[in-house]
C-alpha cells in the first residue's frame, strides 16, 4: 500500500492494487475491490463524508465482490447518518454485482444511471409473448 | 421427514408436480387444469417446451391465447439463474398485485457423458421454492418427464413438491419433504475424485492473493475459449468461494481446476470442518450488508456442490460452455 499527497487537499493511494484518488467531496477508485481491500477503501470514503454531496466514482472499477458491495452499503448508511448523499458512479462490473445481489437501491446513496443489468446475459427473461 | 403436509404453514402456497409418465399425460392432466383456470379467468404463465405448447394449443384451440407464454430458454440457463429469474418474476407479479399461476417445464436434460446431473442439482432449488416463493402466493405447477431422467432424479422430484396433479385433480403429495429436511438429506454431495493432475493447482493463504487467483482463472478460462465476460464470471464465482474458505474455513484454500469436454470444473477445498449450511446460497441477501458470496457463486456457476468431511470443506463448481455463454453478449 502506498500513499501520496498530490496537493493540500488531494490524495492518492494504492490499496492492494486498487488506485484511490480523492479530493474534497469526491473520490475515484479504479481497479479491483474485494474483501482484501474493501475495508480500507471504505475508510477513505467515510473520511470524506460531511458535505451535502460526495461523489464516489467507481466507473473504473473492474471487479467488485460481495464484500465490496457490503462496504458501499455501509458507506451509504454512514453517509445518511451525517446527512451526506453519496453519488455513486458504477462501472459495468459494479452494476453486475449489484444486480446479482438484487440490489437496486442503497440508503444514503444515489446511483447514477450508468450501465443496466442485462448486458452480462443475466438480465430479465420474462418477456412473455 | 416425509409425512402429512400442512399447507397452512405455507400460506396456502401450492407447488405441484405433474409427472409425465405416459404420452397422453399432458392432454389428460394438464389441459383440464388449464381449462379450469381459463374458465375462472385466472392468469396462467406457461414456461414450457415446444411439444407441450403444441399439445396444449391443439387441445385448447383459440382458448390457448388466454394463457400467457414465455420462452423457456429465457429461464433455464444456469441453475441459480433460472431460480432467481422465476423468483423475480413472481416478486414483480406480486408487487403489481397480478397473481399468476406459473406452469414450468424444466429443460435440464443432461447428456450421459456430462460430468454432473443438472436436473439432480436443480432439485435443491425446487425444494427451496417451497420456502422462498411461498410468500408470493402464486401457484406453481412443474412438469417433469419421467422418461427424461434417471429414477433417482424422479424420486427426488417427488420429494420437493407438496402437491401433485392427477387425473382426479390436484392432491397432497405424501412423499413431500420440507425444504430443510430435503436439503439436509442431500447436503453432502457425491463428487467424483479430482484428477491426479489438474490445469490449476494452487494454495491460497490470504485474501491478498485473491486478485492473482482471479487472474489465473480468467487466463485459464480464456484458454478454453471462454469469452472474456464469461471468464470474468467464472473468476468472480471462484473468488467468492475462495474468500468464504479463507474467512469461514481454515487456510490454506486449495484450488484445483480442470476441463471435462466443454465444461470447466473448479474444486475448492479448505481445512475447516464446519459444514456449509444446507440452505446457504439459496436465498438472496436479505439486506445489502448480509453475506451473499455463495448466492452469487450459485448464480454464476451452473451447478455448485458442497461436501464437508474428514476435516475439510469442499465446493465444486461446474461451468458448461454452452450454458455459461447462453445469452451472453460476446464482444
Amino acid at each position: 500500500m502506498s500513499t501520496g499527497v498530490l496537493s493540500v487537499d488531494r490524495g492518492f493511494e494504492v490499496v492492494d492494487g486498487c488506485e484511490v484518488v480523492w479530493s474534497a467531496g469526491q473520490i475515484a477508485v479504479s481497479g479491483e475491490i474485494d474483501v482484501g481491500n474493501a475495508e480500507v477503501i471504505g475508510e477513505r470514503i467515510r473520511a470524506l463524508l460531511g458535505p451535502p454531496v460526495v461523489t464516489v466514482d467507481c466507473a473504473a472499477v473492474t471487479f467488485l465482490d460481495v464484500a465490496g458491495m457490503r462496504m458501499l452499503a455501509r458507506v451509504g448508511a454512514a453517509a445518511a447518518a451525517v446527512n451526506t448523499t453519496v453519488r455513486l458512479r458504477r462501472s459495468p462490473s459494479v452494476a453486475e454485482t449489484f444486480a446479482l445481489c438484487n440490489v437496486d437501491a442503497l440508503p444514503g446513496i444515489v446511483m447514477d444511471p450508468g450501465p443496466t443489468a442485462g448486458q452480462d446475459g443475466l438480465g430479465r427473461p420474462e418477456d412473455s409473448r | 421427514m416425509t409425512g402429512a403436509i400442512d399447507h397452512r404453514a405455507q400460506g396456502g402456497f401450492c407447488h405441484s408436480l405433474l409427472a409425465v409418465d405416459a404420452p397422453d399425460t399432458i392432454e389428460r392432466q394438464l389441459v383440464p387444469l388449464l381449462r379450469r383456470k381459463i374458465n375462472a379467468r385466472q392468469a396462467v404463465l406457461m414456461v414450457v417446451g415446444a411439444a407441450t405448447e403444441q399439445t396444449v394449443r391443439d387441445r385448447l384451440g383459440g382458448d390457448a391465447d388466454a394463457l400467457q407464454w414465455a420462452p423457456p430458454d429465457g429461464f433455464y440457463q444456469r441453475l441459480g439463474f433460472a431460480y432467481r429469474s422465476f423468483g423475480r418474476l413472481l416478486d414483480e407479479r406480486c408487487s403489481r398485485r397480478q397473481p399468476v399461476h406459473l406452469v414450468a417445464e424444466p429443460d435440464l436434460i443432461s447428456a450421459a457423458s456430462a460430468p454432473v446431473n443438472r436436473a439432480a442439482a436443480f432439485l435443491g432449488y425446487e425444494a427451496m421454492v417451497n420456502d422462498v416463493f411461498a410468500r408470493y402466493g402464486c401457484p406453481i405447477t412443474c412438469i417433469w418427464h419421467s422418461h427424461h431422467h434417471p429414477a433417482t432424479v424422479i424420486d427426488g422430484v417427488r420429494e420437493v413438491h407438496g402437491r401433485q396433479v392427477t387425473v382426479e385433480g390436484e392432491q397432497d403429495n405424501p412423499r413431500y419433504m420440507a425444504p430443510a429436511t430435503y436439503l439436509n438429506a442431500h447436503a453432502q454431495a457425491t463428487m467424483t475424485p479430482t484428477p491426479p493432475v489438474t490445469e490449476i493447482d494452487g494454495l491460497v493463504w490470504e485474501v491478498g492473493q485473491l486478485a492473482t487467483c482471479r487472474a489465473d482463472v480468467v487466463d485459464w478460462a480464456g484458454r478454453h475459449r471462454f469469452a472474456p465476460a464469461a471468464a470474468r464470471q467464472v473468476a468472480m464465482a471462484i473468488s467468492e468461494v475462495v474468500s468464504n474458505g479463507l474467512q469461514h474455513g481454515r487456510p490454506p484454500v486449495h484450488m484445483r481446476a480442470w476441463a471435462y469436454h466443454d465444461t470447466l470444473i473448479v474444486h475448492i477445498e479448505d481445512h475447516g470442518a464446519q459444514p456449509i449450511p444446507a440452505d446457504a446460497g439459496y436465498r438472496p441477501p436479505a439486506t445489502p450488508v448480509d453475506a451473499g458470496g455463495l448466492w452469487v457463486a450459485r448464480q454464476l456457476a451452473d451447478v455448485l456442490l458442497t461436501h464437508t468431511g474428514h476435516g475439510r470443506t469442499a465446493v465444486r463448481l461446474y461451468f458448461p460452455y454452452a450454458v455459461t455463454h447462453h445469452n451472453l453478449d460476446i464482444p
